[in-house]
């Protein structure tokens, strides 16, 4: 006991003195409200982002976008050096997320067909992968080419989903595989290593949010059950009922089949926005809002273990996230209300 | 100097009171130490709180060594003239180290307290005081403990015989 104890007292320490600075409630308040890049600049003096600030950050929202995730990319290896041994699947999640993240900006950009200069300031270290490789990606040709390029790499298995990219031209198959790439390889490996039964758990919430988003889109989007078979992560109980009949039910009709667990009432709760607005983005809410449930959970369960840092985690990046949204939301015009109602998820 | 059965053992009372309290401390400062280290890299200005609560785990040490110093000073160690104590006063002696030096012990779970305590109040300085009594619960079995040895000394006459 109190060698887990040891083990995580100072990275402990540290993120709950870094929560300490986030952002507080009544800054929020005041955020919600900015209608231009250089108001939400100015309210992020005296916070860890302020630091990341450059001139631009106070004129252009991309620019503020950057600075708010380097300070997040800079967090994630600072926490990433500090954590202790036995957590290495911990640490791997901290680092490939920034590959990741990344390769959605570059395979985004492919997508798109934006320039390779308007894409090239877009990549940040942090990850496993140098930033180097993700501008040697923006050479590509073409998706296959792009594709082609990540052989060697754990993400080569985005070549599965080009056939149906090329059919139909949606992102959404190459942005699934990479998800699932990124929760397949670390899900096996915390099922391998010992001493982190906390992080296991809250690696299988989100394994199984990835499917259930996935078979959610796909059933709003009228796909068939083989459509979606390689983007799921296998060996998830939770998805066998579903799968079973997901070519017979409707989407309302797949979630009484969750009765059994944690995600049916949230999402039953999430059916009547659903039906309102027709977009299944009501359902991945409340799923990402389980993520950081479980987060908050495992951190009361485990207070002297892995619990304060996987908190840390999940709550700082849905901080991020929120202000990301309200960078965004400053480039169109959206209501305080409306703002409010798409960030308020922390 | 030939020195009693009894009085050996005192001493040997003396020094686990002592022995067993310095490692029980040292373990909980040092695991406070190491929370502090982490608040103080990401907020210097918290050494205050930090200090005073990394501080709490000491106390186990003092007790172990008030006790060792009540047992020196009874049997004559402390003092000049080393008593010729009768084995069943030696013993009482050794027990009431035994009994500080084990409830020392306390000082570990103290300082993982105080450990927790200064995350919460990096994160919430308002916490500090909640803080210091959670810390604090932990210190109540040690001062039984220590009131137990002094009970046993004064009984046995080790202390104002």
């Amino acid at each position: 006991m109190i060698r887990d104890v040891l083990s995580y007292l100072y990275v402990n320490a540290t993120v709950m003195a870094k929560e300490g600075k986030f952002i507080s409630a009544g800054r929020w308040d005041d955020l919600w409200g900015c209608a231009s890049p250089g108001e939400v600049a100015s309210l992020l003096e005296g916070t860890d982002y302020f630091p990341y600030l450059s001139e631009g950050a106070v004129h252009e929202a991309q620019a503020l976008e950057r600075a708010i995730l380097e300070e997040f990319s800079a967090l994630g290896q600072e926490i990433s050096k500090i954590i202790p041994k036995g957590a290495w699947p911990i640490r791997e999640y901290l680092l490939k997320k920034w590959d990741v993240i990344n390769l959605r900006t570059a395979l985004r950009g492919m997508h798109g067909g934006l320039q390779k200069e308007h894409l090239m300031d877009s990549f940040l270290e942090g990850g496993e992968l140098s930033v180097t490789f993700f501008e040697t990606l923006l050479d590509a040709e073409g998706m296959d080419d792009f594709v082609a390029l990540l052989t060697g790499t754990p993400y080569q298995a985005l070549s599965e989903g080009l056939a149906r990219y090329y059919e139909t031209h949606n992102l959404f198959f190459l942005e699934s595989l990479l998800d699932k790439v990124f929760w397949e390889d670390l899900w096996t490996k915390v099922l391998k290593a010992r001493g982190i039964k906390e992080f296991r758990a809250f690696v299988e919430v989100c394994v199984e949010t990835h499917n259930l988003k996935i078979i959610l889109r796909a059933k709003s989007d009228g796909l068939l059950r083989e459509d979606i078979d390689p983007f799921l992560i296998p060996e998830r109980t939770i998805i066998d009922e579903l799968l079973s009949t997901f070519d017979e039910e409707d989407l309302p009709g797949l979630l009484p089949l969750l009765e059994e667990t944690p995600y049916f009432e949230p999402l039953v709760g999430a059916q009547h926005e659903y039906e309102r607005t027709g977009s299944v983005v009501a359902f991945e809410e409340v799923l990402d809002s389980q993520v950081l449930n479980k987060a908050q959970d495992i951190r009361k369960k485990k207070p002297f273990g892995p619990g304060p840092l996987i908190g840390f985690l999940v709550s700082k990046e849905t901080e991020v996230k929120n202000l990301l949204a309200i960078v965004r939301s400053t480039e169109i015009d959206l209501s305080r209300d409306e703002v409010r109602e798409s960030v308020m998820r922390k | 100097m030939e020195l009693s059965s009894g009085t050996v053992l005192a001493i040997i009372g003396a020094a686990i009171s002592m022995g067993l309290a310095a490692i029980a401390s040292g373990i909980g400062v040092g695991l406070a130490g190491i929370a502090g280290a982490g608040v103080i890299s990401e907020d210097p200005k918290k050494f205050g709180p930090v200090l005073v609560l990394q501080a709490l785990p000491q106390t186990q040490g003092i007790y172990g060594f008030l006790g060792a110093v009540l047992i020196l000073i009874g049997v004559g160690v402390l003092g000049g003239a080393v008593k010729e104590i009768p084995m069943g006063m030696g013993y009482a002696a050794l027990g009431g180290g035994i009994v500080i030096g084990l409830s020392s012990f306390t000082a570990v779970a103290q300082g993982a307290i105080a450990a927790s305590g200064m995350g919460a109040v990096a994160k919430r300085p308002e916490t500090f005081g909640q803080a210091i009594v959670l810390a604090v619960m932990a210190e109540t079995f040690a001062i039984f403990g220590l009131l137990i040895a002094i009970l046993i000394f004064v009984g046995t006459k080790i202390m104002g015989g």
